[in-house]
């Protein structure tokens, strides 16, 4: 159950999906507080859905640019960093599609890809999940 | 669906989300094919671990405090700012509906003080008319609603302003089969039109309000509407010497 109120359910899973881009707890809350801020501007979002679409996009983009760490200090650092340590766009594709918060066809439109390149992306991540020292499955 | 399709949408599927009717078929093709059966059941089991370990992620409560709060104030201002007539939005409803108005406004009070077009087309029959073509009639320009009650035209009206001046000449003329009665005036060298608006096309709002131009090069024609008939002053003059001569009187 979501702590945020309902129409901002999203934001713990766009919590998660910071943390996993940026390997750190605090900077996920400054990329989501900086994306909030991003859409706080916007005049003309009035519906949750676009909203959250915005929300992630800017996530997306922003949380790109976040430098790899090498080494958690939080349990939940620790508890993501199998994905956050994944090349892109391959992290960003398999996060959001474990996160179960968008369908494959909006993720391949929120990332900019087609279905066959968003599932190529999904089955290198997936490859390398597998490859693990410690297999996920 | 081949099993290479087959794969590709099942790739980018998750067992909890609805089903799109290509994944449904694409589901249907795994019984079919037993190798891609076993891969999308991996696939599957590798999911549903990496979704376990991300909802297993708490939220530190100082980061739901935060960030609730935040969006908690865009709420608030998003409901301010829908009733925020600075909103560009607002601003554009605002600017329609004014213009809406304006529009309505500029059809109904009289599409903005411009001459009736029909008005000038009788304005020009009325000034070609002869000395000759005329019945001499010696009375008051109020005083012809007999002479022309007996002539078929019923509803004779001249503006009080202009009843006293005396008449020459008299006589009814069809525009479009409809009547339009004219006197000569010797005062100024004018001549009065009078007719019924209605199936002539012409409106002249609001009542007893003038509307004044020049035709032909030479003339000017005045025309209002009182009591549910035009009345039209013309005259071989500018609109100048016309709009003098209809505050003389």
């Amino acid at each position: 159950m979501s702590v945020f109120p309902k129409e901002w359910s999203f934001l713990a899973e766009a919590w998660k999906f910071a943390l996993v881009l940026t390997g750190r707890e605090a900077a996920a809350t400054a990329l989501v507080s900086g994306a909030l801020g991003a859409v706080s501007k916007r005049a003309d979002l009035h519906e949750t859905e676009r909203t959250r679409r915005l929300l992630f996009s800017i996530l997306c983009r922003e949380g790109a640019k976040a430098a790899v760490v090498a080494a958690p200090e939080t349990p939940a650092e620790e508890a993501v960093i199998f994905l956050h340590q994944l090349p892109e766009p391959s992290r960003q594709a398999v996060t959001l599609l474990c996160l179960g918060a968008f369908s494959g066809e909006q993720l391949a439109g929120l990332l900019g890809k087609s279905e066959p390149e968003l599932a190529r992306c999904i089955d290198d991540a997936r490859s390398l999940l597998r490859a693990r020292p410690a297999p996920l499955s | 669906m081949s099993p290479k399709s087959a794969r590709q949408f099942l790739a980018i599927h998750l067992p909890e989300v609805p089903e799109s009717r290509a994944v449904a078929k694409a589901r249907e093709a795994l019984a079919k094919s037993p190798a891609l059966l076993a891969e999308y059941e991996a696939q599957v089991a590798l999911d549903k671990t990496v979704g376990s370990i991300l909802t297993g992620v708490d939220l530190p409560p100082e980061v739901v405090g935060d960030i609730g709060a935040q969006a908690v104030a865009i709420s608030a201002a998003r409901s301010r700012r829908r009733f925020n007539l600075r909103d560009p939005a607002m601003l554009a409803v605002a600017i329609g509906f004014l213009l809406l108005v304006a529009i309505l406004a500029w059809h109904f009070f009289g599409r903005a003080g411009v001459f009736p077009e029909e008005a000038l087309t009788i304005a020009t029959e009325g000034a070609k008319l002869r000395a000759e073509q005329f019945e001499v009639v010696e009375d008051k320009a109020g005083a012809l609603e007999d002479w022309f009650v007996l002539k078929g035209f019923d509803r004779f009206h001249v503006p009080a302003k202009f009843a006293d001046y005396q008449v020459a000449g008299a006589r009814i003329f069809k525009i479009e089969n409809r009547q339009v009665a004219v006197l000569a005036v010797p005062e100024d060298h004018m001549f009065f039109l009078i007719f019924d608006p209605a199936p002539l096309g012409v409106e002249i709002r609001p009542e007893g309000s003038w509307r004044i131009a020049e035709f032909d090069y030479k003339f000017a024609a005045a025309i209002r509407e009182e009591k549910g008939m035009c009345f039209m002053v013309v005259i071989k003059g500018t609109k100048k010497d016309l709009s003098r001569l209809i505050e003389k009187r």
